[in-house]
């Protein structure tokens, strides 16, 4: 089996030396309305192009552009959509991050893809290929809020939304994204039936064309969804191990037909794995996935740790991939 | 209930108090004398008098405004967590973190068994209160949030983590209450982040609080209330100081099925936007607050900590706030 690092998603948009901390004076800035919008876009690019220059000097084999021009998960998808209002702060699962709550006014919400530029800017920073994060209709509708009857039911949100997610997937495919990796962390909180969770999928799996969906479940166990996500229509799936301790022992009794990211590296701490124990639960799985290709990520986005920790949980798991290919030699 | 404790500590205030939830934003002057620290230009004895400049401001301008109970306005913290982590032995001060949007902290890191020197917070206390005759609350972040907001490197486990901030931050707690402070609060933020560790909270809050002569608040913001209510009143404090504007008061429905039994501390105020509420949206909005719960048991404040405003905009928006309940309690009477 081919073993390759993939970056999960976020990469910390600062660090702790004033030179990467631009991005964090220019957006105080602008919103004093001392910087203009293309101030702070070069901010933005900048950062893109250092959170890259970090995964390619790791060796990672997929990269993402850091999500750094992301306020959050849920904003930055439907900010400025027709029918969505943003609201207050909530806390984003059990992590100390917070988004701004978006409200539904209408079962319409349309607006321009706005990742396929950002998709295009990294893309042409890097041999690596980059992976575009799109947050899923279920994690969207898990965020937001309405009053009924505009939806009776979060999966009723939650087809409404897979059509923006659906049309952030096709502008995707078409700017030439061979994966395209969709964030569904909502999938381990919200009790949803496999075949109605399918069926919202539906319009996403339809928008991809030739592009890899990779269907990221994460801040949760996702040992018993295991059986229920392998029936999907998506290429990969992207597990985290942190929160799941039965998730091994569920793969080493029903295999896996998919090719599996496995999230052995914790996203969420400075702890640092050693590589060997890496590449030791990777092994206890091996034999049990059915596919050409196994991918080592960590276990969520990197922006929950610092800068310096980022760099060193993604330089663990090149070295993890090394002992693997070596065992493998 | 809670006001007969308040009574017995010596502290007989209005009906509906108003309060602060603790951090203004830093005078110019204090902003200023710390950037050009930053650049060595200033010592820090220079930047330590131009915070007590700015508490001074803070607690004269509570006191012109007619809030009721004052807080320090925290000038001389950086973040909640890593100003108390910095004075703990056994913790080191860690990377930035994003919070949301473009808001950093340094999240810190346990590295080794948490201890507690000598107190952190109490000097200013002793000053804020020295320069007003008006309660002042002492302000310290809970044991859970600790564990939760901080790296652990050293512990086994979250509840072996939690208990022992829990012992030291007791510590502090006594310090203060041997200074002379009869309100503390406890900053809970993190708390209801994992419900099924409410338990774990409810043990490491005792461990804090328990036989402590004080009234204490614990205040919680940005979370998802209906997991953990009513279970949240089995934690030991006198008074939840929650908000309530930013989600729409929806915690209203949860008292309407198991009533709230402690004092509560509403959050009138949204603390994360530049707009001064007017003082028809405050009146509605203490309205509804009315309306859930007996009178008696009412405070009011913002959703949270000022700090992120300009300082025109905190003081407006407590002028309102102050104008507000005035004029509510004149068609009101104790029950």
């Amino acid at each position: 089996m081919q073993i390759q690092v993939m970056n999960h998603s976020s990469y910390p948009r600062v660090g702790d030396p004033t030179k990467l901390q631009s991005l964090r004076r220019i957006h105080d800035q602008w919103e004093k309305g001392e910087k203009s919008d293309e101030d702070l876009r070069a901010a933005e690019d900048l950062a893109v192009l250092e959170a890259i220059l970090d995964q390619d000097r790791a060796g990672v084999d997929i990269a993402t552009d850091g999500l750094v021009r992301w306020d959050d998960p849920i904003s930055h998808l439907l900010k400025g959509r027709s029918g969505v209002t943003l609201g207050g702060l909530v806390r984003y699962f059990d992590s100390n991050f917070y988004i701004r709550r978006p409200a539904l006014g209408g079962k319409e919400i349309n607006g321009a893809s706005r990742m396929r530029e950002e998709f295009v800017y990294a893309s042409a920073l890097t041999h690596t290929p980059i992976k575009p994060v799109v947050t899923g209709p279920l994690t969207l509708a898990h965020h937001t809020t309405w009053k009924p009857p505009l939806f009776e039911t979060i999966e009723a949100a939650a087809e409404a939304l897979a059509k923006p997610v659906a049309a952030e997937v096709r502008a995707l495919a078409e700017a030439g994204s061979e994966f395209i990796q969709i964030d569904e962390p909502s999938l381990a909180h919200v009790d949803v039936d496999a075949k109605v969770y399918k069926n919202i999928l539906k319009p996403v799996v339809g928008a991809k064309s030739k592009a890899k969906l990779i269907l990221a479940v994460y801040f949760g166990d996702c040992t018993r969804l295991l059986g229920p996500l392998s029936t999907l229509d998506i290429d990969v799936l992207c597990l985290d191990f942190t929160y799941s301790p039965g998730l091994t022992d569920e793969i080493r009794a029903t295999g896996l037909r998919k090719p599996l990211a496995a999230g052995l590296a914790d996203g969420r701490t400075t702890k640092m794995e050693s590589p060997r124990q890496i590449a030791e639960r990777f092994n206890q799985i091996a034999g049990k996935l059915r596919a050409d290709v196994g991918y080592l990520v960590p276990s969520c986005g990197l922006e929950h740790v610092p800068r310096d920790a980022a760099q060193r949980k993604l330089d663990l798991l090149a070295k993890a991939r090394a002992h693997l290919r070596g065992a493998a030699a | 209930m809670s006001r007969e404790k308040l009574h017995q500590l010596g502290i007989d205030l209005p009906l509906l108090p108003t309060t602060s939830v603790g951090s203004f934003p830093r005078t110019e002057e204090l902003r200023k004398a710390k950037s050009r620290a930053l650049k060595g230009e200033v010592d820090p004895d220079q930047v330590r008098e131009k915070e007590r400049e700015a508490t001074a401001f803070w607690i004269h301008k509570q006191e012109e405004i007619g809030l009721d109970v004052l807080v320090d306005g925290e000038q001389y913290r950086g973040d909640m967590v890593s100003y108390f982590a910095d004075s703990l032995r056994g913790m080191e001060r860690g990377g930035l973190v994003r919070s949301y949007g473009n808001r950093y902290y340094h999240k810190p890191v346990i590295t080794s068994e948490v201890r507690w020197e000598s107190p952190v917070t109490v000097d200013w206390w002793t000053y804020a209160q020295s320069l007003t005759t008006r309660p002042v609350k002492g302000m310290l972040t809970g044991p859970y949030t600790m564990m939760d907001w901080s790296f652990d490197e050293y512990y086994p486990d979250r509840r072996t983590a939690a208990l022992a901030f829990a012992r030291e931050i007791r510590k502090e707690v006594e310090a203060l209450v041997r200074a002379g402070a009869k309100i503390i609060q406890l900053d809970e933020p993190a708390l209801s982040a994992r419900p099924g560790e409410l338990p774990l909270a409810v043990e490491a809050l005792h461990a804090v609080t328990e036989a402590v002569p004080a009234y204490f608040i614990v205040h919680i913001c940005y979370g998802a209330f209906d997991f953990i209510y009513p279970g949240l009143l089995k934690i030991p404090a006198d008074n939840f100081d929650l908000e309530m504007t930013n989600s729409g008061f929806s915690l209203v429905r949860l008292f309407r099925r198991n009533p709230f039994t402690k004092d509560l501390s509403v959050g009138l105020i949204e603390s994360h936007s530049h707009v001064v509420e007017s003082e028809d949206v405050l009146l509605e909005r203490l309205h509804v607050a009315l309306n859930s719960m007996p009178t008696p048991q009412l405070w009011c404040d913002p959703d949270c900590g000022l700090k992120t405003r300009t300082p025109e905009e905190a003081i407006g928006k407590l002028q309102a706030l102050v104008k507000v309940v005035t004029h509510a309690r004149q068609g009101l009477a104790p029950n």
